[in-house]
Order: structure tokens, then sequence, then C-alpha cells
């Protein structure tokens, strides 16, 4: 998710907030799920599907509207001034039916946003991605990567030319853009995009090898 | 009302847990299948097989697509012609 959606879903979540604490919904009732979510929204932010945090903000911003204190005030002196009255019984089927078109049209509204929306989540990683971590390890590695790349699309051409020591070349080298060197660096790269950047994978022949340079 | 928030929470983690784990066992794979389509090109060619060299070239070059994208990097085309 880009920052700038990040800043409008919590300028939404925060404006919603406000709305349900000015009125009467914020009791102890609905703070809890209202909390949850929270963590929802947290998670999804997470994840990086914006449209489905929107949707949830949005459902519940017009909940919160049929619901606001002008109209249940009314309703509550309503019903203390007038017992079963017609005309209360009136007020109430209209409170019902554009609570209802209330919330029709929002879900049609959401459902356009939603599909209007639609876009493909850039992923960038695992735990760390945009980490400092991530950013070094591509600085290290994307240069031998893309050497190694060059190189091998070489043997492409040395295959259909039938120049055999530019293949062995490619093979037994270990300079940049050989194999050795693409296949050591390509796999780090890989590795980098793990979940947890303290685990360093022992596996690994650099690994094996700076162990043995240490002692 | 506490527990079930703090279910929520771990489920929500284990979500994102799992997103995140399978990109990575991704990236891994995408480079393993690379690596092993190379190598058949390597038997390939100590058999004097060239068609079979070739054959295994073409389908490493789409592992190496499906690899670079997953790391973040232009596609094998576009590095070359940069």
């Amino acid at each position: 998710m880009k920052d700038q959606e990040f800043v409008i879903a919590r300028a939404l979540f925060e404006k919603l907030e406000q709305r349900l604490k000015d009125s009467f919904l914020m009791t102890p009732l609905t703070i809890v799920p209202l909390s949850l979510v929270k963590s929802l929204l947290h998670t999804m932010v997470m994840m990086k599907s914006f449209r489905f945090a929107a949707v949830i903000i949005a459902l519940l911003s017009s909940f919160a509207s049929a619901f606001h204190p002008s109209t249940s005030s009314i309703h509550s002196a309503d019903a203390a001034s007038q017992s079963l009255s017609r005309a209360r019984q009136g007020a109430l089927q209209a409170s019902r039916r554009s609570f209802v078109e209330k919330a029709t049209l929002s879900s049609i509204a959401i459902a356009g946003a939603s599909l209007a929306s639609a876009k493909t989540a850039s992923a960038s990683g695992g735990a760390t991605a945009g980490g400092v971590y991530l950013l070094s390890a591509k600085q290290r590695y994307n240069a031998r990567v893309t050497a190694g790349v060059k190189g091998f699309l070489a043997v492409g051409g040395a295959l259909e030319s039938g120049s055999i020591d530019v293949v062995r070349t490619f093979f037994t080298s270990e300079d940049d853009g050989s194999w050795k060197d693409f296949s050591a660096a390509g796999y780090l790269l890989a590795n980098a995009f793990r979940r947890n950047s303290s685990a360093a994978p022992d596996t690994l022949p650099s690994v094996k090898v700076s162990y043995v340079d240490d002692g | 009302m506490v527990g079930s928030m703090l279910l929520f929470d771990t489920l929500s983690n284990a979500g994102a847990y799992a997103y995140i784990t399978n990109h990575v066992a991704h990236s891994l794979q995408k480079w393993k299948a690379f690596a092993a389509q190379t190598e058949a090109i390597t038997k390939a060619l100590k058999k004097k097989d060239s068609a079979g060299a070739m054959k295994a070239y073409q389908d490493a070059i789409i592992a190496l697509d499906e690899y670079l994208g997953l790391v973040e990097l232009p596609s094998a085309k576009e590095i070359t012609s940069s």
C-alpha cells in the first residue's frame, strides 16, 4: 500500500470513531466490536488490501449515520409523548425505510467503489520489506544478479550459434556475471525476502565461507 | 471479551504471517526452479544434446523471469536492453 492510501484510511477511521463518539453508539457494547474492527483494519493495512478496509469504513459510517443522535432523540421524545399513535407508527416506518434505503444505497456505492478501485497489490517482500536489511541486500546483490542475467542471456546466443567457449566460460569462471557468482547472489537475494532478518541461513555457501574466514 | 480480542489478534497475525511466508517460499522456489533448469543445460551439453540444452534454456528463461519479478527486478529482456 502506498503511504498516501494509508494516511487516507487512517483519516477515514478517525472520522468514523469521532462520529461514533458523538452518537449514542459509543457504549461498552460497541467499544469492543469497534476495537475488533480496528484490529481488522490494521491487518488489512498490513496485507495491503486497502479496498476491503475502505469497504468496512464506509459500511460502518453508513450505519453510524443511520443511528445519528438527531433522529434517535426525535424518536425517543415521540415515544414519551404519544403512545402507539398512528403518527408515531408512521414515523417509525419512515425511519426504518430511510435506514434500509441508506444501507442499500451505501452497499451499492461501496460495491461500485470497490470494483472501480480494483488494482494489483504491490508486494515488496517479507516482514523486513522496506527495512534497512532488505535495502542493503538489494544494493549488495542486485548488481551481481543483473550481471548474471546478462551473462546467462549471452549463453542463449552462444547456444544458438554453437560457440561452446562462451558457455564454458560462463559456467567455469568465478567473476561477476558468471554462473557461480550469479547462483550465490541469486539465492541470497531470494533469502533477503525471508520473514526474519535475524535468522541467518546457515546452509548458504557464502555464510559457510564467512565462518571459515572468521576462524 | 478480552479473550476473543486476543484470539482475533492472533488469527490476524497468523494470516499476515502466512502471507509473508508464502511470498518468501515463492521467491526461493522460483530460484530453485531456475537453478534446476540451468543444471539441465549443463547435463545436456555434457551429453552433446544441443536440442535438449536449448529446450532447458528456454524453460530456464521463463523461470528466471518469474524469479526476477518476485525479487522486484525487471525482466531479463529489460535488463539486457538497459
